[in-house]
């Protein structure tokens, strides 16, 4: 049977769609690749160029997770849909134990503890309620923060300090709603701001420092509460588009009171100002497209070694952090309150034994391990206690 | 380099259809551009086996040569065919052989010595000191090119006349359409194509169209059965549902993985100007088993039947020698899917059930009789989806325990089987219709219709692109042959 003319028009139409597709997207790869000419040119590295610079790559995951959102699905680019409509990890049992993730903070705590300095193991909630099930039915996992209370006792035998977090911002759905954001791993900034708090009050007692309980420069009353609403797409929203679990309102809190900040990155930058110029990013939040927007990162991205002064302080606290990116909003409330902030990350260091070092070398008040479940999984959280020295060398 | 990969489809296509359709057809000038790219091809995945690959071109260009000489002057008003034997067989004979020698030695070396060495060690330990086991990594395409290559010298050998150029030759046999994945396509199909083709824009669109619908089979369904599958077969299921769930996702996955490539391969060669033949027929009707193994890999399946089925006798025979002749075609079969005890039982499977066929002239009957294709036919796909489990198993311990699981060794359902149910409905669901013939049968009237079905293909494309650049690694399951 012979093709009718719009038969043939349709298939011709077809064919030039198909080409002048991939003749756009074509020019584009040369041109990028072209504009990298001389730099590592290994197939893998021409992969990741092509893939990481593709023409409309983002609007491409908006129509993946659309997609899959529109067929029904629950996971997405090893993401999953909670119950409540937010993204989080798959939290596959993996039948790993803690221990060693234990013993490295013991061993830490004993290490701070042989300068005479005080040691607090606070653990992060994760994004999951403790007692809950947001999984889909059927979908066999590993509670982290069921994980994360076992820590604490395990943490608590040994005699480590601790303060946990888990039961205050994720007993429940509801809980685990309010505080963290529905596209992010990471707590929402007021729960930020009211874990640190907590941190101070509990500082106040180790510490023996009254003016950090119920300090003034951390009542909510004296911070101003800025909102852009759908304006965030955290880590997992940025995997998975805007489609499939939505995007986030966020919310930031500035100092309506005077402060006078120096910070210093990794030894090499520092900033004089206030807090608005020196602990708040705000560049972070002028991308234009949202996939490039890491809002989370406005009170700091993670850095090996930084150190937050306060001139203005009401106390003369120091205090070191040991932290993940869950500490990166409480540093830069803490330091309001404290005369010096130092904040250390081990996945940018090289091992324990660097933080070790620091704190040797800086000699805090308190020494502050804060972490989320993920992080006693993470290697750099962790060494090996029967080769390192207890006793400081 | 995969078709379903981002440098291909907007790097290595595009430039390769640009440059090939500004060059003229004058001093072969496409052909060789052709066979440069398709070198690049496969040179980009395995640059070392690269040459292996030409070295494999050249030894069959001169064996061809060899046997056409050695053959004398073929009678041009004969046809050759598969039981054509040439006028002075013996020394033409010799040089087939030492052909087929050759390229079964290179097939044999780098897919099977592993294999062989490995099991030599294990049913005689004694011998371990004496046999070194051997870590030979599989160039890939191995077992199409070489098939292409042996088909090649066999119908030279049958009358065929041997092709003079060898860039020609090295073209026919590297062609990158066909060259990693298939079809296995016959020298006489392109013979005549490699020097007098040309394509027209309605050939053109219709091989895009035809790429486009492979592409989409591939990363919208394949890939995405492709998660349960792997799912089910990774420990042994927990659940009845789940293992069944796990092997019918595989069944599709396997077919629209490999009918998808197929699609795209045919898609490009028209692009290009040739015309291959199919590989799929909608194998999953199937009535009976014979019947299945004429509509699933029709090139692998018609090129055992033209050279090993054929040639011990074929059908004609005695029952005992049907049986010898059935076993080794299935055998071979088997052992050509991979260097595993699996594969080998999984053609050994097909072995059976097809004697048993044949013998009993059961195909006949069922193809007369609607009461016994209601109870046969699906019995048919029960022992193709069964078969698919060995296919898939990593070992013959594995595959019996997902077998045992999908007959009761395990509780009924599991959580796994009810995730997994809900989560892949949609596609599950598409991939079940088409597998069918029910969308092509039903004839849209109407050229505004087909209008909507092309756009729809264009639609869904796009859809796919969006899962190539989500999921980096999507390896074909026949990539590895």
């Amino acid at each position: 049977m012979r093709d009718s003319r719009m038969t043939k028009v349709s298939r011709l139409g077809f064919a030039w769609a198909f080409i002048s597709l991939i003749a756009i997207f074509c020019c584009h790869s040369l041109r990028q690749l072209w504009s990298g000419v001389g730099n590592h040119p290994s197939r893998q590295s021409l992969k990741e160029r092509l893939v990481g610079k593709l023409l409309w790559k983002e609007r491409f995951v908006d129509l993946n997770g659309g997609m899959a959102r529109f067929a029904g699905r629950r996971m997405c680019n090893s993401r999953m849909l909670y119950s409540d409509g937010s993204l989080g990890y798959l939290y596959s049992p993996l039948h790993a134990s803690d221990g060693d993730f234990v013993e490295s903070v013991a061993w830490l705590a004993k290490r701070v503890n042989a300068h005479g300095i005080p040691f607090l193991y606070v653990q992060a909630p994760a994004k999951f309620p403790l007692r809950g099930n947001m999984m889909p039915t059927g979908w066999e996992f590993e509670n982290p923060n069921i994980r994360a209370t076992c820590v604490v006792g395990d943490l608590e035998r040994l005699g480590v300090g601790t303060l946990d977090l888990v039961g205050t911002f994720a007993t429940t759905e509801e809980d685990v709603k309010k505080n963290f954001f529905r596209t992010d791993h990471h707590w929402r900034i007021h729960a930020a701001f009211g874990a640190t708090k907590l941190l101070a009050d509990r500082l106040a007692d180790l510490l023996n420092v009254p003016a950090l309980r119920d300090a003034a420069p951390l009542m909510e009353g004296n911070w101003e509460r800025r909102m852009a609403d759908d304006f965030f797409l955290g880590a997992h929203g940025r995997r998975t588009g805007r489609f499939f679990a939505g995007v986030d309102d966020f919310a930031y809190f500035v100092p309506r009171f005077d402060t006078d900040i120096i910070k210093t990155v990794d030894g090499k930058q520092m900033v004089r100002g206030a807090f608005v110029n020196t602990l708040l990013d705000l560049h972070v939040l002028s991308a234009r497209s949202i996939h490039k927007r890491n809002a989370y990162a406005i009170y700091g991205r993670d850095a090996g070694r930084v150190t937050i002064q306060n001139k203005n302080a009401m106390t003369t606290v120091r205090v070191m952090i040991v932290k993940d990116s869950f500490a990166n909003p409480v540093a830069a409330f803490l330091a309001t309150v404290c005369r010096e902030v130092i904040v250390v990350d081990p996945r940018k260091l090289g091992s324990l034994l660097d933080v070790i070092n620091i704190v040797a070398a800086c000699r805090p008040d308190v020494v502050v391990e804060l972490v989320n479940p993920g992080s006693t999984r993470n290697a750099k959280f962790t060494c090996n206690p029967a080769t390192q020295p207890l006793i400081p060398q | 380099m995969l078709f379903t990969s981002i440098e291909f489809l907007f790097l290595f296509l595009p430039c390769v259809l640009a440059v090939y359709y500004v060059l003229p057809f004058r001093w072969n000038m496409k052909n060789y551009f052709l066979l440069a790219a398709s070198l690049g091809f496969y040179a980009w995945g395995e640059p070392k086996f690269v040459f292996a690959m030409l070295a494999s071109i050249v030894f069959n260009y001169a064996a061809a040569l060899v046997i056409e000489w050695s053959r004398g002057t073929r009678d041009p008003t004969v046809p050759s065919s598969p039981l054509s034997v040439p006028r002075s067989p013996s020394p033409a004979k010799a040089a087939l052989c030492v052909a087929i020698a050759g390229n079964l030695a290179l097939i044999g070396v780098w897919k099977y010595c592993n294999f062989v060495t490995a099991t030599l060690r294990a049913w005689f330990p004694s011998w371990q000191g004496a046999i070194p086991q051997t870590s030979f990594l599989l160039p890939i395409g191995i077992s199409f090119f070489t098939f292409q290559a042996l088909s090649y010298v066999v119908d030279v050998y049958r009358g065929e006349r041997a092709q003079r150029n060898p860039l020609l030759l090295a073209l026919y046999i590297a062609l990158f359409p066909q060259l990693i994945a298939g079809p296995i396509v016959r020298y006489t199909t392109v013979r005549d194509q490699l020097t007098m083709r040309r394509t027209t824009w309605d050939q053109f669109s219709a091989g895009v169209f035809r790429f486009v619908v492979g592409f989409n089979k591939k990363m919208l369904i394949a890939n995405l059965m492709a998660e349960v599958a792997d799912k089910a077969f990774t420990g042994a299921p927990g659940s009845a549902a789940f293992a069944w769930l796990g092997a019918i996702c595989y069944t599709l996955q396997i077919y629209f993985d490999f009918s998808g490539y197929s699609d795209m391969a045919i898609g490009l060669g028209r692009m290009f100007g040739f015309t291959f033949l199919e590989n799929f027929n909608y194998p999953y009707i199937s009535k009976t088993v014979t019947e299945f193994w004429r509509r699933w890999h029709m090139s692998l399946g018609s090129w055992f039947r033209d050279y090993v089925y054929f040639p011990l006798g074929g059908s004609r025979v005695g029952k005992g020698r049907l049986v010898f002749n059935l076993a080794v075609v299935w055998f071979l079969t088997g052992l050509w899917h991979g260097a595993n005890w699996t594969f080998i039982l999984w053609g050994c499977l097909y072995g059976v059930l097809i004697a048993g066929e044949k013998l009993s002239g059961w195909v006949a009957k069922v193809e007369g009789s609607f009461t016994l294709r209601l109870f046969y036919q699906p019995f048919t796909m029960v022992m193709v989806v069964l078969g698919w489990v060995l296919f898939r198993a990593p070992s013959i311990g594995a595959a019996g325990s997902h077998l045992a699981a999908m007959f009761g060794a395990v509780p009924l359902v599991d959580g796994s089987a009810i995730f997994w149910s809900r989560e892949v409905v949609v596609p599950f669901v598409c991939a079940l219709v088409g597998s069918t013939p029910i969308l092509k049968t039903q004839r849209l009237s109407g050229a505004w219709l087909v209008a909507v079905g092309y756009a729809v293909q264009l639609a869904l494309f796009i859809v796919s692109i969006s899962f190539l650049v989500m999921n980096a690694h999507n390896p074909f399951i026949y990539f590895n042959f």
